[in-house]
Order: structure tokens, then C-alpha cells, then sequence
């Protein structure tokens, strides 16, 4: 939830003085955000003794800033926030066992420290309602997960497996289209490409990425956003994206050694919601080969969630939601398969305020389950969000 | 707006249209790499490379009975490394690879587990010493493959200490450098211990070790499978085994999906074991060298007549008809007159030529008694030699290391 308040300046007119204005366009700024603090366990039954059972509490939010300075000018600014965004190396010391002068190891001691993500910070140019030209740090829209705000996720975050494939913002220009009221919507962009994780730390990468994305909504306009809180009419969602990367990598150390690399990512997705039923379903394609290893990188991942928002009472909405995936990674060469599994619902104690879900209460299990390499993890959470 | 859809359209149909992955014809070469010189001239002691799931690679010059050893360690983006000479001991040298992890992988050699990192090309030893006697730790059986899973890397080992009787079980943490789960080799009765050969499968969470032992006078030869906690969860008696030296098993024991392992001894036999039991079986219709898995089947693999051959091994442990192994011949055909090699050894690179290029391991390219690695789909990794030359009164040889188009057919 954004609150409008326009910026007072020194140079403003006393009120009396103010004569009405000619189609002029009242500059306006937005500030609001989310907080999102809960409480979690996780339990790997097959690791060493201190990491079997970890707890504590955590926290995360939000801060978002909308300006409407000029007509056709907006800008945005949303910076995430953790009480534990960063490890930091705080000691470290070498030891040597037998006293040869020759250390024969390192210790260190980390600690988790607060930060901020940067999750958009984009200028945007709106020459008419159908068309947005963006420039800055955003989300590359190659999912469906990646175009819903952190906010309006059904669980309190996205999908283990579009991380996979995807994670986080990226800086870079997008065109946005909007066609035939929301039926047709369409994206194409240039990024700097470094949330795909391409390639290793010893090497440079130079090569941009092209996205492109298209949704097709024949049912009519389908805001991004996972569940159906408002309660509508059927709507069906078929979108596909896709990522090209035609890159040079160097070795870092010598700046030589240029190698050609092609990184392809696909997704297709189907969403449909109708009366607080909700169900999406996604699949990923990630593909890298070279000029010179003869070893393409293949991953596949898909994942199914569903919810069905309905009020219990008129203040108190309920929501159970599910969500089910896997990863196959490494796939040319040693497959990797990993299972995930959320469960849980949402619980909306101020159901009968617009939005519903300004105050959201989520309980939910997490299963992650290594198929290849036999392990499982499981883990539980209790988050609540307010949204201002 | 039109331009926008229909180019987003267009990149869609693009990535659609690039979505192929490129699969390498049998015999057909990738980029070669000069790895290093090897002492010695063709066919050189020289184990097949491995790669980690990055894309390093590590080629072992050495073998059982060399008792000197260097491991080179080539970086996936470039550069290699070839300072690694860790063993331990002086009767055996190099068993082998034992597996590899994300960015590291190890190998056995003497009575030494040792690990090298893909990303720097340093080398380290596992439990050289025990942390709670500060006893010199040998390495007496090793199960052949790396669990690498979200909490931990391991593998299983027979340990033992210049003053035990016995070996010790215990699961190898290569991450913290501890042993857990250990125990005393039972029965206690149990003297002369010899390993005669190992082997194991990931995808079974499964290790065996061939063994022979005296209780009092009486001769036991025991398979002894083992699972990834470190327990012994079968034992299977072998016949025909009572005599076969130490490590007397080439390369390691090699399984397929149904649990069925054979390897090939020194003597040139077959042995093949299961959890009910193994026996010794003569192999006729070849010069055998190995036992290699591909794909989750075994196939002998060998000579004869001057040709590469290949025989699959079914799941009762028969050996199949003696076929021309066609991959090995086209590999050979492949090489012609002369190579181009990238001397990537220390960056920048730079670009060589190669005349008279050869298999650098075995009679021909892909015959070896370890199984080879599996690259990637219908890919494996090899050693192909070079120059030759004379130094301080010792052949060296260059030797490249390069993807191949490999199956077995």
C-alpha cells in the first residue's frame, strides 16, 4: 500500500494566492513498504550435529518510493531489507599444528550482518498507457515470479526453483507493452545479465543479455501476483520468456583467453484464477555451451502452486496454499535431481480493508528433497507482513 | 507496439530454435590442451582424466606399480597446474581416482588419500595423520566414489595405523578432515588382512571391498559391501581368489544398475560378485585390459588381432560376443598426421601444432583398465601424446588433454 503525499517547497505560493490549474500535472510521490519479521526452523536430519537443528527469528522489509514528477516521467526506488544480509568475515587466523612455520590451516570466524538489496531502482519513460520504457535495476520479467512484487507472493518467497535459474535484480533497459486492454502483454530488454550466474569467479564476463516475454491473457486482464484475493471472474494466463547471451568470458588474472559462450534460458507458464481459486504452474530451461569445453550445462525445473483465497468471516479471510517443484541440474553429465515442497496457509486478519492482504499472517512447512544425493531437508515458518 | 510483440516474438521463436544441445559423433575430437611432459614414452603411465562438476579437469600421471606420481589440475577457464606429487609409502603408487566434487577432486595413492582443488590446483592430504593418536594413517582400501550433498562430503575408507592389527571402517569427512563412524574390521580372529581390490556405486549409496584374511589357518576371501554411513550391510564369499596378490583387482571393481560388480585381476581373469556371492571366470576371444562402466552397463574391454574389442557383460555376469570396439578405431582415425594443440599451461595461451599424434595411454584411445569418466552425453575425456624428446638422459613426452565422442559400440 503506497501513500500519496506531495513534496512541499520553499518556493510554493501562499494558499490564497493559487489559481487553478491548466491541465497541469500535479507532481506526486508515494512512499511505502512492508515489514516482514516471523519466526523459523529448519531440521537436516543427515548433517553434522550443528547444523541438524537451527531456529531463530529473522526479518525482512521493505521500502518503496513512487514519483510522478512529470507526465510522462515516474521513477521508483524499492530497497529489501534483512537483519542478516551479509556473512562477514570478522577473525581470522593462521595455525600451524607442528611447528614447522609452514601454516597448516586457516581459522575464521563469520558473522551475519544487516543490509539492503537492491531490488528497483528504475526511471521510467510512459508515452502513452500502452507502452513503458524503463532503465535502471529490475527484475528481468522472464517468470511469472520474477513480475509479481515481493509483496503479492503467496508464500513469504518466491519459488526455490526460479532462484535456480533466476535471482535477484539486474540493471538494464525494458520495453513494455500493454496491448488490447491486458490481453496481450509483451517485454523486451537489455540487461547486464549478473543475476544469471553465469560461469565461475575466475573469469570475466562481457556480453549483454536479451530478454523477451509474452503474455497472453484471452480472458482478459490478469494482474501479476500469486492468489486471487479479490475474489473475480475466470482469467487464464499463458506467458513465455526467454534469455539470450551471446558472451565473451576472459580469465581474470591475465585478461586474456577469450572464449565465445551462449547462455539460453526459456520458461513457459499457465496461470488461471476464478472466485479466490488460484493455480500456477511454471517450467524453466537453462542451457550454456562454449567454443571450447564440449560440455553444454543443461537444467530443467518446473513448479506447481495453488491456493484458494475465501472468507471466513468478513474481517478474516483464510488462504491454504501449496506449492510443489524440482530442479535437474547438470543434466549432460551427472544429473542432479532436487525435489521442493511448501505447504501452508495464509491468514488475513484485515480481510474487510483494499486491499485484503495488507495484513498477512503465514504459516508454512518447506521440504527440500535430493533425489541423487539421498538427503533431506525440512523446515518451518510463521512470517507476518504488513504492508503501509 | 506491433514491432515490440512481434520482436518479442521473435526471441521467444530464437530461444526455441537455439535449444539444441551439441552431442559429439563417436571418435570426434574437442579442443586439445597441453597439459605437461611425462617422463617416459608411449604408452605412458598415465591414468583417464576426470573432471569436477565445474569443469576442471585433473589428469594423474602414475600407476600402481610407479611409485613417483604428479597430478596436474587444468582450470575450466584456462591454465594448468602440475606441482601435486603427494603418495605415501613406498611399495604401491597410484590406485586411482577415488571422485570428485563441485570444484575439487581426490585420489589414492599408496596408503594416501589426497584432494586437489579445481579452482586454485592445490593439492592437500586427507587424515595423514590420526587426530587423536597423531599416528601416521594408512589408507588401506578406499571405496571409490565422493557423496557431496548440501551437509557433507564423503567417502568410506579402511584406515589403519602402524601398530593396529586391523584396518578400521570409517566414513571420511573430506570437508573437516575427521573420520566418523569408525570401526574395528571384524572378525577378531581375523589376520593377514589384504585388500585385493575395491569398488562402489554413488547411485546406490554403496561400497565394496574384496578382501582376504586367515582365521587361523583357514583362507577367507570376502566381499564386503558397505553402505554410506560406514556400516557393513553384506558380505559375499569369492572363490578362486586365494592366491591373488594385493590390489590384485585392475583399476577398480565396476558395478551396473542391478548391483552387479566385476573387475579384471592381474591375471587376466574376470571376477564377478554380487551381495549372494562371486566367483573367477576365464575371458576367452580377447587380450582383456579392463572392465568399464558407461551408462549404467559393463563392458570388457580389450584386444585382439590388432583391433580394439568389446564385449558387454550382462547382468549374470556373462561376457557377450567379442565386437570391434568402432568409437576406439575412429578415435584412432581421427588424430591423422598432425594436431592443433592450445599450450594453455600458463596464460596467456598460445597456439602449437602437434605432428604424429598418438594415444598417450593403452594400444588405442579409450582402452585402459579404469573405467572412463563420463564427461558429458556421449562424451569422455582423453590423453593424446606429442613430441618426444631427451632430458638429462630421460625420454619425455608432451601429452594434451582433450574431449572425445566415445561409445561402446
Amino acid at each position: 500500500m503506497l501513500t500519496t503525499a506531495r513534496p512541499v517547497v520553499a518556493s510554493d505560493p501562499p494558499a490564497a494566492e493559487k489559481t487553478p490549474a491548466k491541465k497541469k500535472h500535479e507532481a506526486t510521490v508515494k512512499v511505502g513498504g512492508y515489514l516482514r519479521p516471523g519466526f523459523g526452523f529448519r531440521y537436516l536430519p543427515a548433517a553434522l550435529p550443528k547444523d541438524v537443528f537451527d531456529y531463530g527469528f529473522f526479518g525482512r522489509s521493505g521500502l518503496e518510493v513512487e514519483a510522478h514528477p512529470f507526465e510522462m516521467w515516474r521513477a521508483k526506488l524499492h530497497l529489501q531489507l534483512s537483519s542478516e544480509a551479509l556473512t562477514a568475515v570478522t577473525d581470522l587466523e593462521l595455525f600451524d599444528l607442528n611447528g614447522n612455520g609452514v601454516p597448516d590451516g586457516v581459522a575464521y570466524t563469520t558473522s551475519a550482518l544487516p543490509g539492503a538489496v537492491l531490488e528497483e531502482a528504475t526511471v521510467s519513460f510512459v508515452p502513452s498507457p500502452m507502452i513503458q520504457l524503463l532503465l535502471g535495476s529490475m527484475r528481468i520479467p522472464f517468470s511469472l515470479t520474477q513480475q509479481s512484487a515481493n509483496t503479492a507472493l503467496m508464500f513469504p518467497t518466491r519459488a526455490a526453483v526460479n532462484e535456480v535459474f533466476l535471482s535477484g535484480a539486474d540493471l538494464g533497459f525494458s520495453a513494455r507493452s500493454n496491448f488490447l486492454d491486458g490481453i496481450i502483454l509483451a517485454n523486451l530488454g537489455v540487461f547486464n545479465g549478473d543475476s544469471l550466474g553465469l560461469w565461475s569467479a575466475d573469469t570475466v564476463t562481457r556480453g549483454v543479455v536479451i530478454a523477451a516475454r509474452a503474455d497472453l491473457n484471452p480472458f482478459g486482464a490478469f494482474a501479476f501476483g500469486e492468489g486471487d484475493h479479490s475474489r473475480g471472474p475466470f482469467r487464464l494466463g499463458l506467458g513465455f520468456g526467454t534469455m539470450i547471451r551471446p558472451a565473451t568470458i576472459y580469465d581474470e588474472r591475465t585478461g586474456t583467453e577469450p572464449r565465445s559462450v551462449f547462455d539460453l534460458r526459456i520458461s513457459a507458464s499457465l496461470r488461471m484464477a476464478y472466485r479466490g481459486l488460484y493455480f500456477a504452474g511454471e517450467y524453466f530451461r537453462r542451457q550454456q555451451t562454449d567454443d571450447f569445453s564440449s560440455r553444454p550445462e543443461v537444467a530443467d525445473g518446473a513448479y506447481g502452486q495453488l491456493a484458494f483465497f475465501f472468507r471466513a468471516l468478513p474481517f478474516l479471510a483464510l488462504e491454504p496454499i501449496v506449492r510443489v517443484g524440482f530442479v535437474a541440474e547438470d543434466q549432460t553429465f551427472d544429473p542432479r535431481f532436487i525435489g521442493y515442497t511448501s505447504a501452508g496457509f495464509n491468514l488475513f486478519p484485515a480481510a474487510d480493508a483494499d486491499p485484503a492482504d495488507d495484513v498477512k499472517i503465514t504459516l508454512q512447512y518447506l521440504g527440500e528433497r535430493r533425489f541423487t544425493e539421498d538427503e533431506d531437508a525440512h523446515g518451518g515458518a510463521l512470517a507476518v507482513q504488513l504492508k503501509f | 507496439m506491433r514491432l515490440l510483440v512481434t520482436a518479442t516474438l521473435l526471441g521467444a521463436l530464437a530461444g526455441l530454435g537455439g535449444g539444441c544441445v551439441p552431442t559429439p559423433e563417436p571418435g570426434e575430437y574437442g579442443l586439445f590442451r597441453y597439459v605437461g611432459n611425462i617422463i617416459g614414452s608411449t604408452p605412458l603411465a598415465l591414468l583417464p582424466p576426470i573432471n569436477d562438476r565445474e569443469g576442471n579437469a585433473y589428469v594423474l600421471a602414475g600407476a600402481l606399480d610407479e611409485l613417483q606420481l604428479k597430478l596436474f589440475v587444468g582450470n575450466r577457464a584456462g591454465g594448468w597446474t602440475g606441482s601435486c606429487a603427494i603418495t605415501q609409502g613406498n611399495q604401491l603408487g597410484a590406485h586411482g581416482f577415488v571422485g570428485r566434487a563441485q570444484d575439487r577432486a581426490w585420489y589414492w595413492a599408496g596408503g594416501a588419500l589426497v584432494g586437489a582443488s579445481g579452482r586454485t590446483g592445490g593439492c592437500y592430504q586427507i587424515l595423514e595423520h590420526d587426530p587423536n593418536s597423531a599416528a601416521r594413517l594408512d589408507f588401506r582400501a578406499v571405496v571409490p566414489w565422493v557423496r557431496e550433498t548440501p551437509s557433507r562430503t564423503t567417502t568410506v575408507a579402511w584406515i589403519q595405523a602402524p601398530t593396529d592389527p586391523r584396518p578400521f571402517q570409517a566414513v571420511i569427512d573430506l570437508n573437516n578432515n575427521v573420520y566418523t563412524s569408525i570401526k574395528k574390521l571384524s572378525p577378531d580372529s581375523a589376520t593377514d588382512v589384504t585388500v585385493l581390490g575395491v569398488g562402489g556405486s554413488l547411485s546406490r549409496g554403496e561400497g565394496v571391498v574384496l578382501a582376504r584374511y586367515l582365521i587361523g589357518e583357514a583362507v577367507h576371501v570376502e566381499a564386503r559391501f558397505i553402505d554410506s554411513d560406514g556400516h557393513t550391510v553384506a558380505k559375499a564369499s569369492v572363490g578362486g581368489l586365494d592366491t591373488l596378490p594385493a590390489y590384485g583387482i585392475r583399476g577398480y571393481l565396476q558395478s551396473n544398475d542391478l548391483g552387479l560388480y566385476a573387475g579384471l585381476d592381474i591375471e587376466g581373469q574376470l571376477v564377478v560378485l554380487d551381495s549372494g556371492g562371486g566367483q573367477r571366470r576365464a575371458v576367452e576371444g580377447m587380450d582383456p585390459v579392463g572392465v568399464h562402466r558407461w551408462q549404467g552397463e559393463l563392458y570388457l574391454v580389450g584386444s585382439s588381432a590388432g583391433e580394439p574389442k568389446l564385449a558387454r557383460i550382462d547382468d549374470d555376469g556373462d561376457v557377450g560376443k567379442v565386437r570391434r570396439w568402432k568409437a576406439s578405431v575412429a578415435a584412432a582415425n581421427q588424430l591423422g598426421s598432425k594436431i592443433a594443440v592450445i599450450d594453455d599451461r600458463s596464460l596467456p595461451s598460445h597456439d602449437t601444432v602437434w605432428q604424429g599424434p598418438r594415444t598417450a595411454m593403452g594400444a588405442f584411445p579409450f582402452l585402459h583398465e579404469h573405467s572412463l569418466d563420463h564427461y558429458a552425453d556421449g562424451t569422455t575425456t582423453w590423453l593424446i601424446a606429442g613430441p618426444s624428446f631427451s632430458a638429462g638422459g630421460e625420454d619425455h613426452t608432451a601429452i594434451a588433454y582433450v574431449p572425445v565422442g566415445i561409445a561402446y559400440e
